[in-house]
C-alpha cells in the first residue's frame, strides 16, 4: 500500500478534479428548477470558486507529477490512439467550457437562457472528463484496472463530491431557502445516493476481481488485504459525506449549514482520496511490472 | 524492416547480474535504475511418495531482462506524446527525450518493466539496445558482458539461425508473448515453467525494483 503514494499527485488530481466537475451537475439542477433573484444568483457564482478550484488545483497536481511538465501539450499527439491523450483532451475542454461559463457568469451580463444552456454543457463535459478519466486507466497489460469499475468509481467520486461541493456553494452563498426546494433536495440526494453506490460499488468490484488474481509478483489477495483499512476509512469517510449532506439539506439551520455542508465536502475529499490511493495500491500487472518501482 | 531481438539461454545464466552491471556502468546508471534486470524465479513445494517420503520439488532459475524491444509494445500504445516509438531502421523501442513528458504512462504499462520515468533528466529511460554501438557493428554492452555467453543480440534472422532451438520468450516470470509479441529468444533451462503454467514467484524483488 505504501507503494500507492509514489502517484498521490495523480490520486489527487483523480480526486479534486472530478469532484470538482460533479459539483455542475446539482448548479445545472439548481439553475434549471428553481428561480432565483439576482443577488442570489450573483451570490452562487461567487462561491462556484469552489468547484473551479477544485478543478484547477486538481489539474496542477497532474501537471507536477510529470517529470517535464512544460511539454505537457505534446500530450495531444496520441489523440484517438493514447487513452492518456484522449483524457487530456477531454480534460481541456470540460475545464474552458467551465472557465467560459463561469468567467461570464462573474460578469453579470449573462441571461438565463444561455446560463440554462451552457451549465448543463459544462455538467455534461464534467462527466464525460470523469468518464475519461477512469478509462486511462483501462490497459490490457494491467488486468486488474482494465475493467469498466474504474471509469464507474471515478464517476461516482465525481456525483458524491460534486454533490458535496454543491451544497457548499450554496451553504456559502447563503442560500438555505434553496436546499429546502424540494425538487432540489432530492436531486442532491439522489446524486449522492447514486456517487456513493458507482464510486464505492466499482471500487468493491475491482477489489473482488483483483483477489483472484496474480503475478509472479505478487498476489491480487495480498494487495487487496493491503488495502483494506483504507478502503474500510474512505468508505466511512463517504458515508459520512452522505450523512452530513442528508443534514444539511433536511434539517441544518442557517447557523449550522455551513459548518455541516464544509465537514461533508473534507470527508468527501478524504474519502475519495483514500479510495483512489486504495485504487492505486492495487495494479497488477501481467507481467513484471512493479508500482512505484 | 530489420528487426533486432535478444537472445538469453537459461541453461547458462548462473544469475551473476555481470550483464546488469556492464550496463549500469557504461550509462553511468543511479542506483534505483537499471535498463536490464536479473529476476531469481523460484517455487515448488514437498510431496509425499507413495513410501510415505516427503520428496522436495522446489526450484529456481534465473531470467536476465531488458526492454525486449516488442513487435505490439503496450508503452508506445498508451504513449500520449508519439515519445516512446520504435525506430524505423531496427525495431528497437525508443524514447524522443524532447517530445517525453515524463507521465510514467509507459511505465505502468510495459509488463516487462522496462521504461522508467528518471526525474533528474525529465524524461522516460530505458534500454535502447546499445543503439550507438549496434549501429557501429558492435553488440550490446551487456551481451559482450556475460561472462558465460548466456546472452546474444541480432536481428530475428540471425537469432533464429543461430539459435535454432530456442523460442519467442514465453517462460515464467515473464508475461504470455501474446501481449507484446516479444523480440526475446529464449532457450528454457530444465526448470522453466510456461507463462500460463506458473506456480512460482520472483525472490529477489527488492533487487528488480
Amino acid at each position: 500500500m505504501a507503494a500507492a503514494f509514489a502517484d498521490l499527485p495523480l490520486a489527487l488530481f483523480s480526486t479534486l478534479a472530478p469532484m470538482g466537475a460533479g459539483a455542475f451537475l446539482i448548479l445545472a439542477i439548481l439553475f434549471s428548477t428553481t428561480k432565483l433573484e439576482d443577488d442570489g444568483v450573483a451570490a452562487i457564482d461567487k462561491c462556484t470558486v469552489i468547484p473551479v478550484a477544485l478543478v484547477i488545483v486538481g489539474f496542477i497536481a497532474a501537471f507536477f507529477h510529470l517529470a517535464s511538465p512544460f511539454h505537457a501539450f505534446a500530450a495531444f499527439t496520441g489523440l484517438g490512439t493514447s487513452p492518456l491523450s484522449n483524457e487530456v483532451l477531454m480534460g481541456c475542454v470540460f475545464v474552458a467550457s467551465m472557465l467560459v461559463y463561469w468567467i461570464w457568469a462573474m460578469s453579470g451580463k449573462m441571461t438565463l437562457g444561455v446560463r440554462k444552456g451552457l451549465i448543463w454543457v459544462v455538467a455534461v463535459l464534467g462527466l464525460a472528463f470523469a468518464w475519461f478519466t477512469g478509462m486511462a486507466y483501462m490497459i490490457d497489460t494491467i488486468p486488474s484496472w482494465n475493467t469498466l469499475a474504474g471509469p464507474v468509481q471515478i464517476v461516482g467520486f465525481a456525483l458524491v463530491g460534486g454533490a458535496a461541493a454543491a451544497v457548499l456553494v450554496l451553504a456559502l452563498a447563503k442560500r438555505a431557502d434553496v436546499l429546502k426546494n424540494a425538487t432540489l433536495k432530492t436531486a442532491v440526494l439522489a446524486v449522492l445516493a447514486v456517487g456513493i453506490v458507482l464510486g464505492v460499488g466499482g471500487l468493491i468490484a475491482q477489489a473482488a476481481t483483483t483477489s483472484a488474481m496474480g503475478n509472479a509478483v505478487f498476489a491480487g489477495a495480498d494487495l487487496v488485504s493491503g488495502a483494506m483499512m483504507v478502503i474500510v476509512c474512505g468508505i466511512i469517510c463517504l458515508v459520512g459525506t452522505g450523512v452530513c449532506d442528508v443534514f444539511a439539506v433536511r434539517g441544518a439551520g442557517a447557523g449550522t449549514l455551513v459548518g455541516v455542508s464544509f465537514g461533508a465536502a473534507v470527508l468527501a475529499i478524504v474519502g475519495i482520496l483514500l479510495l483512489r490511493l486504495a485504487f492505486y495500491a492495487m495494479q497488477l500487472s501481467v507481467g513484471l511490472s512493479i508500482m512505484g518501482a | 524492416m530489420t528487426q533486432y531481438a535478444f537472445y538469453f539461454n537459461g541453461k547458462r545464466c548462473t544469475g551473476c547480474k555481470t550483464c546488469e552491471l556492464a550496463c549500469k556502468d557504461r550509462y553511468d546508471l543511479t542506483p534505483e535504475i537499471s535498463y536490464r534486470k536479473v529476476f531469481e524465479y523460484g517455487g515448488g513445494d514437498w510431496t509425499k511418495d507413495a513410501d510415505g517420503f516427503y520428496v522436495p520439488d522446489v526450484f529456481t532459475y534465473y531470467v536476465s531482462v531488458a526492454c525486449n524491444h516488442c513487435d505490439d509494445p503496450a508503452c508506445t500504445k498508451v504513449c500520449p506524446t508519439g515519445a516512446m516509438h520504435k525506430d524505423a531502421d531496427g525495431g528497437l523501442v525508443l524514447v524522443d527525450a524532447d517530445r517525453c513528458i515524463g507521465c510514467g504512462y509507459c511505465h505502468m504499462a510495459c509488463p516487462y518493466n522496462a521504461p522508467k520515468v528518471d526525474r533528474e533528466k525529465g524524461h522516460t529511460v530505458k534500454c535502447d539496445g546499445c543503439a550507438e554501438r549496434v549501429a557501429a557493428g558492435q553488440k550490446p554492452i551487456c551481451v559482450e558482458a556475460c561472462p558465460l555467453r548466456a546472452l546474444d543480440f541480432g536481428t530475428k534472422e540471425e537469432m533464429e539461425q543461430a539459435h535454432g532451438d530456442s523460442q519467442v520468450a514465453d517462460i515464467a516470470p515473464l508475461p504470455q508473448k501474446e501481449y507484446t509479441h516479444p523480440n526475446l529468444y529464449v532457450d528454457p533451462c530444465k526448470h522453466a515453467q510456461m507463462a500460463n503454467e506458473a506456480t512460482g514467484k520472483v525472490a529477489n524483488i527488492l533487487e528488480v525494483m
